[in-house]
């Protein structure tokens, strides 16, 4: 076929743009290092990389998230671990102060002692974090917690609201505890409700309320009168009565023995410890849970009556009783640190799957967008040569000329 | 005989001297465009009987031909035309897919702040720093929106210009083109023998020129007038007569240039996207490829504003307040206004006031619509698929002028008021401007609604696996104030009876709700009843003891200036489908845009190198026919030369014959 001059010019100026702008093209990517710099490089799988680069950005989110959880649940260990240790010497205070030899004076040391402890534990549940926020306060954090009355009893005036974060796609994480479940609803040792005992005269042979449980919720609900209970002992010397809110009497034995069940027909179940004497009577109230604060509080008051002679069995139910309560709050407390740290179990595992994902979704997104170094500098060198060639070609066949030899 | 010598020689001189000079002509022509290399034909002249013999007597000139073949030319022209369309969409695209990857990823990057700031809130809801960061975050969102729109209206600019120019250098050249017909008209006319070449390679290379604008087909008649026409037929040059193109503002969008064809005084519209060439790929790349990508930049921008107002609507702020709108609330009048255009051609008589109210975004289509009043009823046609439903009359609908097309729901009505006249063409973008005019309205950090308004509260005595979950809140503030309490038990097997009423009036008295719910199922209640201040859903197997053991949950407020529970709700909401039926977050929906545009400049790219290639190879065939090759003409040159020298020789020899016998006969 017949090539004319400006043909050949065209062609060997159109080859050499092409290989210019391939070379061009080549070092784009080789200086950034990315084989898709815009969408038109690789459009199928610039939607799997945007897909990869929103997970990416959502662990880190979630990795942010659960830092901020960490750090609020750790600080809710370290305190809920200090208010073990303060419960821990208030109840070897209270054994302390059960020693029969303890004289007046002695009590009214231990008495101050467990003040001072009360006072502790009342700082500590203020406890405030680092922006000032008080962390049991639930949702009111600007507001203090816990305030101490002129009576000595602790109210509680934040909420019972529960903050979470989100710590994956679906799983939310709460980073507080609420005062009120921490410290104000420690579960009664004796179960629903709590007795309390006349004091002139006084019961005199011993007998404590041991258990009371609701054991059907059917029946329990359908009364509709207050559940105020009233225990008569005697006249006989094995007879009780019960009496409901109205007077009403609706269970009578003769024949009761110490540690018997006695099954109320309201759906409770009652056990009483110790051998009551005739004319001797208590009554029973709702109570579900106990405030760690009145705990300590009866027990300063317990101490502060000072060796007590008269009366010395009721006291000494008192004292059982306010024992046993006790020991139910430091496990109360417990179970909150460990639910603290429970959170953290879940938070650290989690943070581990995090960053297994992250490692498999970055190494998915280096393979479909880094350079292969290899391949692409051995492409440029094509390029470049190329290039190359066809330049080299061209100064070369452009000198060939007819006119040169005429 | 001598005087015939003689005669040769002369003639073979002047046939040698054309010959040279066509050489010459050739040479200086290398380089201009569109050449197409000439050659003079020779021919021996007639022969004078001299008794028995023919004796010749010489040569001349035929003619002088262009070496041209209509046919390759045409192919040539043709592939120019394809040519022009593939550089011209693939150089648009590319530029489109650029701006949509750079852009893109800062309007990726921008939503990804500013949920990182709002999960900062969420942990810290009482800290004004974080929550001014968040309305930083949100405002540098909004204007990344709004720099993608300006982006977009800069290419649609820059392409409107270019159809204006590249309209009135096609004008040029149909004067041009005139002309030169009227020229070669007037040659032919005066019985001059011999064809013009150079003007008719002026006339070939401006059509050349004119190929790569548009297609151009040709009719050549006796009188060598050729008439041009572009596109699918339409006369451009008629003989001697030039009509020229002209661009006006489009209708009822001022943006969408139109082409008109100018004859005299009247003037026709020409659809700009069948003319092929560079024209047509500049009225695709404006009216489908930009469009189509501003519209799901548009939606995308809606989406994220209607998602977060609603969400922050929902929740309170740091003063117990309802949360405000953090965007440009999607449904202001000026939004609503700019949806529909109306076309020009309307009747000035006709008082219609039209708007688009936009119900559920997740539904809205990327579809082009026109709303046509014809036969006294108000009808939705959908521009994209082709289907159309009846809207209803003027008025008609609750509240009054609200028509909802149903079937299928786009998720938007048209609203209208105003008396319209038969004829009236409405169009419709639903999506028009939500970008441009994005805003970040909230300047308060305290006024982000990080706080849930109620919360539900289960009893400690709850023993069995269901729950109730709060669905929706549509007056934080009226809620607060509730104090609900919700029971639910067994009361048959597989039947749970339920009730919703307020804790200060347990029953007997009225309950807000009461009901049963089938094992499996669940129950949505509004509380109050009728008017709803929020939702709750009552679901699972709440199995209590008995009639009188129900499972009970507490509602009540949840308030506090350290509840930062909804702004996780509002953070999750980067993860949750929107957008398409609800099936793409924000940021699949963006990455789907770009993908789509980057396959379609991936495709434009192979497109222009095959278009180059089958030019390349039409344009070499044509060369090889009228190409100019140096070194043929060098040689045509020497040959010339000789046939020069020659033909001088024969003069001399005749002169040596003549003084031959002029000495013989002294």
């Amino acid at each position: 076929m017949r090539v004319s001059t400006s043909q050949f010019y065209l062609q060997s100026s159109q080859a050499m743009s092409q290989q210019s702008a391939n070379v061009n093209d080549q070092m784009a990517h080789l200086s950034s290092g990315k084989r898709i710099l815009t969408a038109k490089d690789d459009a199928v799988q610039y939607g799997t990389l945007a897909g990869y680069k929103d997970d990416l950005a959502n662990i880190e989110k979630y990795k942010r998230n659960i830092n901020q959880a960490e750090s609020h649940n750790n600080l809710q260990e370290v305190a809920f671990s200090d208010a073990e240790n303060i419960l821990n010497s208030i109840k070897e205070q209270m054994l302390q102060a059960n020693n029969g030899a303890m004289s007046d004076e002695d009590l009214q040391a231990i008495a101050k002692q467990t003040r001072n402890s009360l006072d502790q534990l009342l700082d500590l549940a203020n406890t405030q974090n680092e922006n000032g926020d008080y962390i049991f306060s639930g949702y009111q954090t600007q507001q203090q917690p816990f305030s101490q009355q002129v009576d000595g009893s602790v109210s509680y005036s934040g909420d019972s609201g529960i903050q979470e974060l989100q710590i994956a796609k679906n799983i939310k994480i709460p980073t507080n505890q609420a005062g009120d479940a921490a410290f104000m609803k420690v579960d009664n040792a004796i179960g629903d409700f709590i007795a309390s005992y006349p004091t002139a005269p006084a019961n005199t042979s011993g007998v404590a309320l041991e258990s009371a449980n609701v054991t059907d919720r059917n029946t329990y609900n359908g009364i509709t009168i207050p559940h105020n209970y009233t225990f008569n002992f005697g006249p006989g010397a094995t007879e009780l009565n019960v009496l409901d809110n109205g007077g009403v009497n609706i269970y009578n034995t003769t024949t009761y023995a110490a540690g018997q069940n006695i099954p109320l027909p309201t759906g409770i179940d009652v056990t009483l410890s110790g051998n009551p004497l005739p004319t001797e009577s208590f009554t029973m109230g709702e109570q579900e849970e106990v405030s760690i604060f009145k705990t300590i509080n009866d027990a300063i008051a317990w101490m502060e009556q000072g060796s007590v002679t008269t009366g010395s069995e009721q006291h000494q139910v008192d004292y059982n009783t306010m024992l046993n309560q006790m020991n139910s709050a430091m496990s109360h407390v417990t179970s909150r640190r460990v639910d603290s740290g429970v959170r953290l179990q879940v938070l650290e595992s989690q943070k581990n799957r995090h960053l297994d994902t992250e490692l498999a979704v970055s190494s998915n997104k280096g393979k479909i967008e880094d350079l292969d170094f290899a391949k692409a500098i051995s492409e440029f060198e094509q390029a470049k040569i190329a290039l190359q060639a066809s330049q080299q070609a061209f100064s070369k066949v452009q000198g060939l000329s007819l006119f040169n030899y005429i | 005989m001598t005087v015939s010598l003689y005669q040769s020689g002369v003639s073979g001189l002047l046939a040698a001297q054309q010959q040279l000079a066509t050489t010459g002509h050739n040479i200086s022509n290398v380089n201009t465009e569109g050449y197409n290399r000439q050659r003079a034909e020779q021919n021996a002249s007639v022969g004078l009987n001299n008794g028995n013999n023919y004796i010749g007597s010489g040569t001349y000139i035929q003619d002088i031909t262009r070496l041209y073949d209509q046919f390759s030319h045409k192919e040539q022209l043709m592939n120019q035309s394809n040519l022009g369309n593939a550089d011209s969409l693939h150089a648009r695209l590319t530029q489109l897919d650029q701006v949509m990857s750079t852009s893109g990823n800062a309007v990726v990057g921008s939503l990804d702040n500013f949920y990182q700031a709002l999960n900062g809130v969420a942990d810290n809801p009482n800290d004004s720093g974080l929550r001014s960061i968040v309305l930083n975050q949100a405002s540098i969102l909004s204007n990344d929106f709004n720099e993608l729109t300006n982006n977009f209206d800069q290419m649609t600019k820059a392409v409107n210009g270019e159809i204006e120019q590249v309209a009135s250098k096609i004008s040029e050249i149909s004067k041009e083109l005139a002309k030169i017909n009227e020229t070669i008209m007037h040659t032919n006319g005066a019985l001059q023998t011999g064809q013009p070449n150079d003007l008719l390679d002026k006339r070939d290379q401006l059509i050349g020129e004119l190929s790569e604008y548009t297609n151009v087909s040709t009719i050549e008649d006796a009188n060598g007038v050729l008439t041009v026409m572009i596109g699918q037929g339409t006369t451009l040059v008629a003989g001697i007569t030039p009509l020229t193109l002209q661009v006006n503002a489009g209708d009822p969008d001022v943006s969408k240039t139109e082409l008109r064809l100018v004859s005299g005084g009247s003037n026709v519209a020409i659809n700009g996207s069948k003319l092929g060439g560079s024209l047509a790929a500049s009225f695709e790349f404006r009216d489908e490829h930009l469009t189509q990508t501003r519209t799901e930049i548009d939606r995308l921008a809606m989406a994220i504003s209607s998602t977060l107002n609603d969400s922050q609507a929902s929740g309170l702020d740091l003063n117990g307040l309802q949360g405000a709108n953090i965007f440009t609330d999607i449904n202001s009048t000026q939004l609503q206004q700019g949806r529909v255009l109306a076309h020009s051609t309307n009747s000035p008589v006709s008082t219609a006031q039209t708007q688009i109210t936009i119900n559920d975004v997740s539904k809205l289509p990327t579809d082009e619509f026109e709303v046509r009043f014809e036969a006294g009823t108000y009808t939705l046609y959908n521009m994209t698929t082709g289907s159309n439903e009846v809207l209803g009359a003027p008025g008609a609908g609750a509240p009054p002028g609200t028509h909802t097309p149903t079937s299928p729901d786009y998720g938007f009505s048209f609203v209208e008021t105003g008396t319209p006249v038969a004829g009236d063409v409405f169009s419709v973008v639903p999506t028009k401007n939500s970008a441009a005019l994005m805003e970040t309205t909230l300047t308060d950090g305290n006024a982000i609604a990080a706080s849930t308004a109620v919360a539900v509260t289960p009893s400690t005595h709850n023993v069995s696996d269901g729950k109730v979950a709060i669905t929706n809140v549509i007056n934080p503030v009226a809620a607060r104030a509730s104090d609900i309490t919700v029971d639910v038990y067994e009361s048959a097997p597989g039947t749970f009876s339920y009730r919703v009423f307020n804790t200060a009036t347990p029953p007997p008295a009225p309950t807000i709700a009461a009901g049963t719910y089938a094992s499996g199922a669940s129950v949505l209640v509004d509380i109050p009843a009728g008017t709803p201040d929020f939702q709750i859903e009552i679901s699972g197997d709440l199995v209590g003891a008995g009639t009188n053991a129900r499972e009970t949950f507490a509602i009540g407020d949840a308030f506090g200036v350290g509840n930062g529970n909804h702004a996780v709700a509002m953070a999750k909401t980067q993860e949750i489908g929107v957008t398409n039926g609800g099936k793409e977050t924000f940021g699949k929906s963006l990455a789907v845009s770009t993908s789509v545009v980057g396959s379609k400049a991936s495709n434009a790219n192979i497109t222009a190198d095959t278009a180059q290639a089958l030019y390349t190879q039409s344009y070499n065939r044509n060369q090889a026919t009228s190409g100019v090759n140096l070194d043929e003409e060098a040689a045509n040159l020497l040959k010339y030369q000789q046939a020069y020298q020659a033909a001088s020789q024969i003069i001399s020899t005749a002169n040596t014959i003549f003084d031959t016998i002029l000495s013989a006969v002294r």
